[in-house]
């Protein structure tokens, strides 16, 4: 039986709304109607609650029909069981009543056949609940016109990607994020040198003073974001960064309209890895950086001890768009509140192979020209005798 | 005492070198104002007779070409003609056997003294000073000494007499040698002209990497982070730091200048300018 989702409706005319990041507000898609985030939230609050209920006991209740047939004696082991088996669940859209089939992270939507905007209950409330959100700053227009800015000054981008590229998928996704608070305390020991050279008599004196260094402090971190989703590539949430924590509002639902969203499927334990090293790495580099005026400087030994502290669940704007060429798959994200876009480029054989022989080619007749200069030919007649 | 006898057996000698060759090129000593000693004068006799005349014809021909006095002299000992310096030991033959040739008798002088192991190339004249500058004679010597160092003789004294020739042309294009204007053996050009042509084939090799690394990094845009400085709040808090002396370590090198005693030293006196030192 599939479950019911939200869809959140314009009061006016149920038209429905999506979150517009350039206003900070829900719109309604027909008649222009805005609405403020916490106004649609305090409308739908029961309605997700409800959703959510009976999201749970038409789980429970499916559970108990598959285990009173099995008790029966009917093999209900080949059936299909959206959910459970396959990492997938089913929901009927409220608006025009398709199947949506989702992943099971899903907790926001759209409607694949009218398109609405939809919220999947249960999802992301009680301890599931996140504990911020950064509003979607840019639109799908921005991220479209980041990419073909990315584009330019890129020497082996081939001209039939350039021009003939269509994007296969552009998506703005609210991913999931742990953020670390916490302190790296620690110490190192460094050697350190300063030389100076002087004249006595006919020698040149050179001495070299040294020193036995000790740093030890400690750097207090607030929110490193680490990514909780297995679905995004660390390296690209990584490169998105910085967010600015500053518009970082309490989460509601409400900003979720006409975007996606996955809950979690990485736990903090899962991600702690990333943000410790980050901050070991960040004290080390400290450490080191407060050793000044030395002519050489060599560390010893390191110590780090991290002291952890609260972690906050938070969802942070992505556009994705993915395109593919010549059968690979290419991959872009911006990040949706700064619009720091990032992502691999393809690279034509014959532009990179053509610049070799033109670099080649330019810095052979420079160096010819200057050996020349410097009586190459005469070096030669010379040797000729 | 020995000194003394060495003084007198030197005369002996430099007597004979001096009669000897004078049957050859009679004309040359048995003319007044002309030199008195031949080109080249072996009183340590460190030559052959055949190495001797082939020299002697090499620097024949110099003279004859350039109107300029070429000359190699080699001494047991310089302190018989100079207790002062081997410089003045040259100037002082130079001067006493009416060297050079020309109304300036404009000339050069290799002094060999075998005893000490000492040179003295000396130069007269206004354009044996313009051909064999302070810095052309110090150059010069570095294509000769080295065989000498080996006690190759005959060879040091032919190079010598090929490069007087070569500083002669130089000079008479009007561009002696000189710091700016570098001599340069053939192998030395060899060397040179292959250190050039593989400059000009691999340094355009390591443009092109490096230019093409910058520019494989502006396809690639997706890095793991490795730090966190952007979630650092306030700075580092320092508990606890110093920075204790240890101890200084003192090296000492000498430095070569050209009082030094194994190193060339340039003088001038009375219209010769010499450059001497040890080989």
């Amino acid at each position: 039986m599939a479950d019911q989702v939200t869809n959140y409706q314009c009061p006016t005319c149920t038209g429905p709304l999506h979150f517009e990041a350039s206003t900070n507000r829900l719109e309604c898609a027909y008649c222009s109607s805005v609405f403020s985030v916490e106004e649609i939230e305090a409308r739908y609050s029961k309605k997700d609650e409800k959703a959510a209920q009976a999201s749970a006991a038409a789980e429970m209740k499916a559970k108990a029909e598959a285990e009173q047939a099995a008790a029966e004696g009917w093999d209900v082991s080949s059936m299909s069981n959206w959910g459970h088996d396959e990492g997938v669940k089913a929901y009927n859209c409220p608006s025009c009543g398709a199947e949506l089939i989702c992943d099971e992270m899903t907790a926001a939507t759209a409607c694949p056949y009218c398109d609405n905007p939809t919220i999947v209950p249960g999802k992301l409330q009680g301890v599931l609940r996140p504990d911020f959100v950064v509003p979607f700053k840019l639109k799908k227009e921005d991220a479209i016109a980041a990419l073909k800015e990315h584009y330019k000054g890129r020497p082996f981008l081939p001209k039939v990607f350039k021009d003939d590229n269509h994007l296969d998928e552009i998506k703005g996704i609210y991913v999931p994020f742990w953020l670390f608070d916490g302190e790296a305390e620690g110490s190192a020991a460094y050697d350190a040198a300063i030389s100076r050279s002087y004249e006595s008599g006919e020698y040149l004196i050179t001495e070299t003073s040294h020193y036995d260094i000790y740093r030890e402090g400690s750097v207090a971190f607030s929110r490193i974001p680490v990514d909780a989703s297995t679905k995004m590539d660390n390296d690209y949430m990584d490169s998105i960064e910085p967010y600015d924590y500053g518009e970082m509002v309490p989460f509601s639902t409400g900003y979720l309209p006409g975007f996606y969203a996955d809950k979690y499927d990485e736990t903090v334990e899962d991600c702690s890895g990333r943000a410790d090293a980050r901050a070991e790495a960040t004290l080390v580099e400290s450490l080191r950086a407060s050793v000044q005026g030395y002519e050489m400087v060599s560390q010893k030994s390191i110590f780090v001890n991290l002291k952890r502290g609260e972690v906050k669940y938070a969802l942070l704007p992505v556009w994705l768009l993915n395109t593919s060429w010549k059968g690979e798959k290419y991959v872009f994200a911006m990040n949706g509140q700064t619009g720091k876009f990032v992502g691999h480029l393809p690279t034509d054989k014959a532009l990179r192979r053509n610049m070799k022989f033109k670099v080649y080619g330019i810095a052979f007749l420079v160096c010819l020209g200057i050996a020349i200069g410097l009586g190459l030919f005469d070096l030669l007649a010379l040797m000729r005798g | 005492m020995m000194r003394k006898i060495k003084g007198m057996a030197f005369t002996l000698i430099l007597a004979v070198a001096m009669l000897v060759p004078a049957a050859a090129y009679a004309e040359v000593i048995q003319v007044p104002g002309e030199p008195q000693l031949y080109h080249v004068t072996d009183a340590a006799d460190v030559l052959t007779s055949s190495e001797e005349q082939a020299l002697e014809e090499q620097a024949w021909a110099i003279e004859d070409e350039y109107g300029f006095g070429v000359y190699i002299v080699t001494l047991y000992d310089y302190r018989d003609y100079s207790e002062a310096s081997v410089f003045d030991a040259a100037v002082s033959i130079y001067q006493q056997y009416t060297l050079g040739a020309g109304e300036g008798d404009d000339g050069l002088l290799l002094l060999l003294s075998l005893d000490d192991r000492d040179y003295s190339l000396i130069v007269h004249g206004d354009y044996g000073n313009y051909a064999f500058n302070d810095e052309g004679r110090a150059l010069m010597t570095d294509f000769f000494l080295d065989d000498f160092a080996n006690d190759y003789w005959y060879a040091g004294f032919a190079e010598f007499l090929t490069w007087s020739e070569t500083y002669l042309d130089a000079a008479a294009a009007g561009n002696p040698y000189s710091d700016a204007n570098i001599p340069m053996s053939k192998d030395d050009a060899a060397s040179a002209a292959g250190m050039y042509l593989l400059a000009v084939i691999i340094i355009p090799f390591i443009v092109m990497f490096v230019v093409i690394r910058v520019m494989d990094a502006k396809m690639k845009s997706v890095a793991t982070a490795t730090e966190a400085s952007h979630y650092v709040s306030g700075a580092l808090q320092l508990s606890h730091k110093y920075d204790t002396y240890s101890h200084t370590d003192r090296t000492s090198v000498r430095i070569q200048n050209d009082d030094d005693d194994n190193g060339p030293r340039t003088s001038h006196s009375g219209g010769f300018s010499g450059t001497s030192g040890k080989f």
